[in-house]
């Protein structure tokens, strides 16, 4: 079966009755699965059903429960806003956008920086980037911050804010900031005891999405496309294969087929398998 | 684990708040999780060393020989085998070895287990299954997927009291186990001393929840953390301890692999930990998740029955990173 094929009737076979996704089939629905199902169902029907379901999860301070039976605010915020901009919905996209705006890692917290302060050599981190955390009152790594970047773009162009630059160009400093020695990136830490920490794939493709739209970053990319012509697992190169076409590389496209039920690997690897993609729905223009 | 250095324990932070002249700020809140005392004590707590000098040996013969000093009885019980997968380094040994993890379901299925599954939810990487892949989980476990839970990614239930958190959410897969075997790799840790039984427990917190990495943990503070998922965790489970071949110097990840060759298996998971901690030269009574876990289990070496191998017998010190010279003991 084509590949692709493969994954979107894996898609529409496998949504749950409320409309979302579990990480795996059968599973309770989660925010993140279902958010990124949706991406790569755009337009379907059945992606309209996920963003109801993941609408009816925000709260009025714009953070989102992550699944139904979780009620702690964290990082899946981003992809919510991602997922509303798309859908143009207004109200969603600025409780969304106040939320993580409002958000941003302890380590650029008074007292966290007084520590910077007092004890420089304690952290790599640089208190004046702002970042994302996984969850408010932590620190801000690569992940959620790529998310967010994404999350800020998009709704930009829905609700047009001013502050959504400034803070766009600090978060995009932390992720370049936190560039692992090796030349990639990895969770968001570049040292440990003064040892350089290695970066991984998966999260370098990662820093590169929360990068897209750059000029400056080509070596980067060069890096990325090397890690996908060597063995990488499917999950690694699905995120590197989106990375890559959104900094306007072309890597090949998704040949393999389904490696097991894993709702998220077949949702980014449907989004960006082929050149015409929805992938492009993440373009930061 | 590393990534502490991007941030700041409870501890850590009191210490340059109050040279700030500003501690009382910080808000330092009454432990819930009880008062720092030496033991539980009562009846002594078995803990099993066993050698093994490599991962092609009989190693179920080893494992079902622990098991049995430990009186463990796991007829009817749904099992889960919960292994130390954090990075794959083909230089050093960061991961539990999965030999011990297949001897492990070998023995648990022939000792009458209703269900022996395995369960791990990686710290740092996110990519679970490519990790499994690289560490050779995927190849060396037959039926590997049908096998394996992704604690990061499995269905979560509320558990009320963490910390200053209140709560936390935790897999289904844990909370519905009779009986967790945790099963680390013996390593020296650069910011918590020693990684054991106790400490792996982080990696049943669901990263769809807290991220990669779980820096709600360190935020709480990382001794603290240790105590309280043990608390939570410790009277269902039981211990094997990979130590055939550990990690000393800057472990978890980048410390150098030393050549142990024991299991050490038991019920009270602190009693395993410091009995592990005597044997890498460690004093149990110097690290601090231990000091503060006394209403867990035994550590004290009298409240300890030893079964198998002597400490002294097999100890073999671990170099241990200037900051934790301290706790070698003598």
């Amino acid at each position: 079966m084509d590949p692709l094929r493969a994954r979107h009737d894996f898609l529409r076979t496998t949504q749950n009755a409320d409309g979302g996704w579990g990480y795996f089939p059968g599973k309770q629905s989660w925010l993140e699965p279902t958010a990124w199902a949706a991406l790569a169902l755009h337009g379907d029907p059945a992606a309209l059903r996920a963003w109801t379901l993941i609408k009816s999860w925000q709260k009025a301070d714009g953070s989102c429960r992550p699944c139904a039976a979780v009620d702690v605010p964290n990082w899946t915020a981003a992809l919510a806003v991602t997922l509303g901009s798309l859908h143009r919905d207004e109200v969603a996209v600025r409780r969304g956008l106040d939320y993580l705006l409002s958000t941003k890692g302890a380590e650029s917290g008074t007292l966290k920086r007084i520590a910077k302060f007092i004890a420089p050599d304690h952290t790599d981190r640089e208190p004046s980037f702002l970042g994302w955390p996984w969850k408010p009152g932590t620190s801000s790594w690569i992940e959620p911050t790529a998310h967010s970047v994404t999350a800020l773009r998009l709704a930009s162009k829905v609700v047009g804010r001013q502050a959504v630059g400034e803070r766009l160009a600090s978060a995009q400093s932390m992720i370049l900031h936190m560039r692992c020695a090796d030349g990639g990136w990895n969770y968001g830490a570049r040292i440990a005891l003064s040892h350089p920490l290695v970066s991984f794939p998966e999260t370098t493709a990662l820093a590169l999405i929360g990068l897209a739209g750059r000029s400056d970053v080509a070596d980067a990319v060069r890096h990325a496309s090397g890690l996908l012509s060597v063995k990488q697992s499917p999950l690694s190169r699905a995120w590197l294969r989106i990375a890559l076409r959104l900094h306007s590389a072309k890597p090949a496209a998704l040949d393999e087929t389904l490696s097991g039920p894993d709702t998220l690997l077949a949702a980014l690897e449907l989004l960006g398998g082929t050149e015409d993609g929805k992938w492009r729905l993440l373009l930061p223009s | 684990m590393e990534v502490a250095a991007a941030i700041m324990t409870r501890r850590e932070w009191l210490t340059i708040a109050g040279s700030a002249g500003v501690a009382g700020w910080a808000g330092f809140k009454v432990p819930v999780e009880g008062p720092e005392v030496d033991d539980v004590g009562g009846a002594k707590s078995p803990v099993a060393i066993v050698k093994a000098a490599s991962y092609s040996g009989e190693l179920a013969a080893r494992i079902l020989e622990g098991v049995k000093a430990c009186g463990l009885d796991v007829r009817g019980k749904r099992v889960v085998l919960k292994p130390n997968m954090v990075e794959f380094d083909k230089a050093t040994a960061i991961n539990t070895d999965v030999a011990v993890v297949s001897a492990a379901l070998e023995v648990f299925a022939k000792l009458g287990a209703a269900d022996v599954r395995v369960a791990e939810g990686p710290g740092h990487r996110r990519d679970t299954y490519g990790l499994a892949e690289e560490a050779g989980y995927r190849s060396m476990l037959s039926k590997f997927d049908r096998l394996f839970t992704d604690l990061n990614r499995d269905d979560v239930s509320r558990v009320e009291g963490f910390a200053d958190e209140g709560e936390i959410y935790l897999p289904n897969t844990i909370l519905q186990a009779d009986l967790i075997v945790s099963m680390p790799k013996m390593k020296t840790h650069h910011w918590a001393g020693a990684t054991l039984s106790m400490k792996n427990y982080f990696g049943v917190v669901p990263g769809s929840i807290y991220g990669w990495p779980k820096n709600m943990l360190h935020i709480v503070g990382i001794p603290r953390s240790i105590v309280e998922l043990s608390r939570i965790l410790g009277k269902k489970s039981f211990a094997i301890v990979d130590g055939i071949v550990g990690m000393e110097g800057n472990g978890p990840i980048q410390g150098t692999p030393k050549q142990a060759g024991v299991l050490v298996m038991g019920r009270d998971l602190r009693a395993v930990d410091a009995t592990c901690c005597r044997m890498m030269g460690i004093d149990p009574s110097q690290v601090e998740y231990l000091q503060r876990s006394g209403n867990l289990g035994n550590a004290s070496a009298g409240l300890i029955e030893m079964r198998g191998e002597s400490v002294a017998g097999v100890r073999t010190d671990f170099q241990l990173i200037d900051q934790f010279k301290g706790l070698r003991l003598i």
